[in-house]
This record gives structure tokens, sequence and C-alpha cells, in this order.
């Protein structure tokens, strides 16, 4: 086994050559999202009801050597075919540039057995859009924050920790959540004690909770309303 | 950093050198390599080997021998890795090699990962971890 001190050499010979080398950081990069491309392909066909490479090939109109290529490591499907797998699996797509540390979050947090997505006829937020109100909350401003912690009503399953009727979880950075597209969700920032931002509200209990909010002179100095 | 929760552990056959290591670093360019452990890193977080996407080492026909194989592409050429498992959700990487049709590199890699298994089995042959980072 490796010892600590050969992996942070390793690291930090990666980091030089990824730092000078465009060559490197183009394979770096493809690596990370050709692995985790096809492997959420193959999430989402396995908990769908095609589980068979055939059936999902047959919705995408494409033969089945396809997608058990689209389903390799390192495969290299276009724009245009990763749509057409998405509309087959009925869920969206989104590509985004990001800084190395959120590729790398991305790939050390991804899970084949976790990743589920929504389906465009249970996507309430997509169907039945409730009207938002309350704060916005910018990238700009995001990026000023590490991270958030999200308190959610107990009848949440997600959380871990019930505090006063809520539910406490972990930190979360706070790109992610607004990437994640905040939605009745009362923020707090670790930052500043207590203080909350409620983006895009859909119950009244989060609105309520926006009575305590301390965060809305500093929402107002950056220019932010209700 | 959080490490994420992962199921499997990969080792190298050992006999007399690193033959899997070797070819890792003498056959494989920059891309090649990351797509590997890419690979790995995510595989060893697949509770259900079902999942993988595996197939049995030179298809079905051979399916008695237990060998597997997984997959990757790089550079254009899909590159194997022939494996076998042992308890405790360990697997052991036999060797990697490609093929385009019937030509193997490199040549009799099917063969070469059947006697490796054979050694290993029969305790002529040893494995060291691979260990997958997940700070790179």
């Amino acid at each position: 086994m490796r010892t600590e001190q050969a992996k942070s050499s390793e690291r930090s010979r990666l980091i030089s050559k990824l730092l000078s080398d465009f060559g490197t950081r183009v394979a770096y990069i493809q690596s990370k999202v050709s692995t985790l491309v096809p492997s959420q392909i193959r999430a989402l066909r396995l908990k769908s009801d095609m589980p068979r490479q055939k059936d999902l090939a047959d919705a995408a109109e494409l033969h089945q050597s396809r997608i058990s290529m689209f389903e390799t490591a390192g495969a290299n499907p276009t724009v245009e075919t990763l749509s057409v797998i998405a509309a087959a699996l009925r869920v969206g797509l989104k590509i985004e540039f990001v800084p190395f540390s959120e590729m790398l979050e991305w790939e050390n947090n991804f899970s084949q057995d976790q990743f589920n997505v929504i389906k465009l006829e249970k996507d309430e937020r997509f169907l039945n859009p409730a009207p938002a109100f309350g704060y916005h909350v910018s990238q700009s401003f995001a990026s000023q924050i590490s991270a958030f912690m999200l308190r959610l009503p107990t009848a949440e399953p997600m959380g871990t920790e019930p505090t006063g009727g809520y539910t406490v979880k972990p930190e979360i950075p706070a790109v992610d959540l607004i990437n994640a597209g905040v939605s009745g969700l009362e923020i707090v920032l670790p930052k500043s004690q207590f203080a909350m931002i409620i983006g895009g509200i859909t119950s009244p209990e989060a609105k309520q909770m926006q009575q305590y909010t301390n965060i809305k002179p500093m929402l107002q100095m950056e220019g932010y309303n209700a | 950093m959080v490490k994420p929760v992962r199921y499997w552990w990969f080792y190298d056959f050992v006999q007399s050198g690193n033959p899997v290591q070797d070819w890792y670093s003498s056959e494989l360019s920059d891309l090649g390599r990351f797509a590997m452990d890419a690979m790995l890193k995510n595989t060893a977080k697949v509770a259900n080997q079902l999942d993988w996407g595996a197939r049995d080492l030179g298809g079905t026909s051979n399916k008695k021998e237990d060998i597997l194989e997984l997959k990757f592409i790089a550079d254009k050429k899909q590159y194997r890795l022939g494996f076998i498992f042992q308890p405790g959700r360990q697997v052991i990487l036999l060797n990697g090699f490609y093929h385009q049709q019937k030509v193997y590199h490199p040549p009799n890699a099917l063969d070469t990962a059947r006697k490796r298994a054979k050694d290993f089995r029969e305790n002529r042959a040893s494995k060291i971890e691979r260990t997958i980072s997940f700070d790179i």
C-alpha cells in the first residue's frame, strides 16, 4: 500500500501537470465526464421501466450496441445523442462548465446506486410550478458563501438531526444548492448566525419562517428584494 | 473532503513483478490512465457487481472460468481488464489488453488472464492493493 507521502507526491505531480499541460487537462476532464455520464445512463436505465438495453435502444431509436457503448466508461457520445437518450429516459440534461474542484467533488459524490432523476410526468416543479417569491439568490452572491445549511420540515426524510420541528442537513456547497434550484427551503448560513434565505417558496410553513430571518438586511444591502 | 462509500477493493496480480501496473504505465496514454482510474473509482462505489456492466472474459462461452472483464474506452480503443473476484469484496486485476477483431494487444491476452487466474488461485502469485485516490 502506498504511503500518504507517496500519494501526496503523486497528487503534486498531477496538479503541476494539469497547470502546465493542455493535453493533460483535456484527458483529465474527459476521463471524469466520460466515466460518470455512462454510469448515469446505466443507473437511469436500471431504475427505469425499460431495464434492458434493448428497450432503451428502442425508445431512443438507436441500436442496442450503441446503448451498450454509451454505458461503457470512456464513451464519448455527442450532445445530440445525449439529448436523444435523455428524451428516451424522460429526463432533462444539463451540461455546465465548473471549477476543477467542483468536477472532482461531482466525481467523488456520484453514486450509480443512488443516482436517480424524476421523470417528466412526475416532475411537479416543471408541470405545476409554484409562483416563486421570496429571495432569489444569484450565483454571484452564492459564490461569496462557502456553504449553506438547510432546515427542512421534519416530514422530509432526508435530514439527520431534528431540531424544533425541522431537520438540519449537513453543509451543502452554496453553488450546488443554487444550481439545484432552491424551492420551499429555509437556508441557514453558517457564516451569519441563523441567517436565512428563502428562495422559490412553495409551502406556507416556509413562508412563516421568513419572519425570523436576519439575512434580510444583508440581502437588501446586496440588492436583493423579497 | 468526505470520502464516498465504497464497496469494492481492487488489487493487482503480482508474480515476480506487477504486470498490471507495468501495462498501465507503458501502454496507456494520459487519457487511458485517467480513464482507467476513473472507471475503477466509479466501479468501487457500485455495490452490486451485476450493475458494473462487466462481461465474461472472451465471451459467454468462457463463463465457467469465472474470469470477467471490465471495459473502458480511451484513444478510440476499447480496453479491457481481466479480473477475478475474491472473498471480502476483493477484485484481482489480472491483465489489461485491447483487441481489434481477433487480434489481441498484447497477444495471447486471454491465455495470459487464464494462466494468471490459475496461478493466483493455486497460490503461485500474490496481490497488491491498487489505491484509488479520491483527492485527485
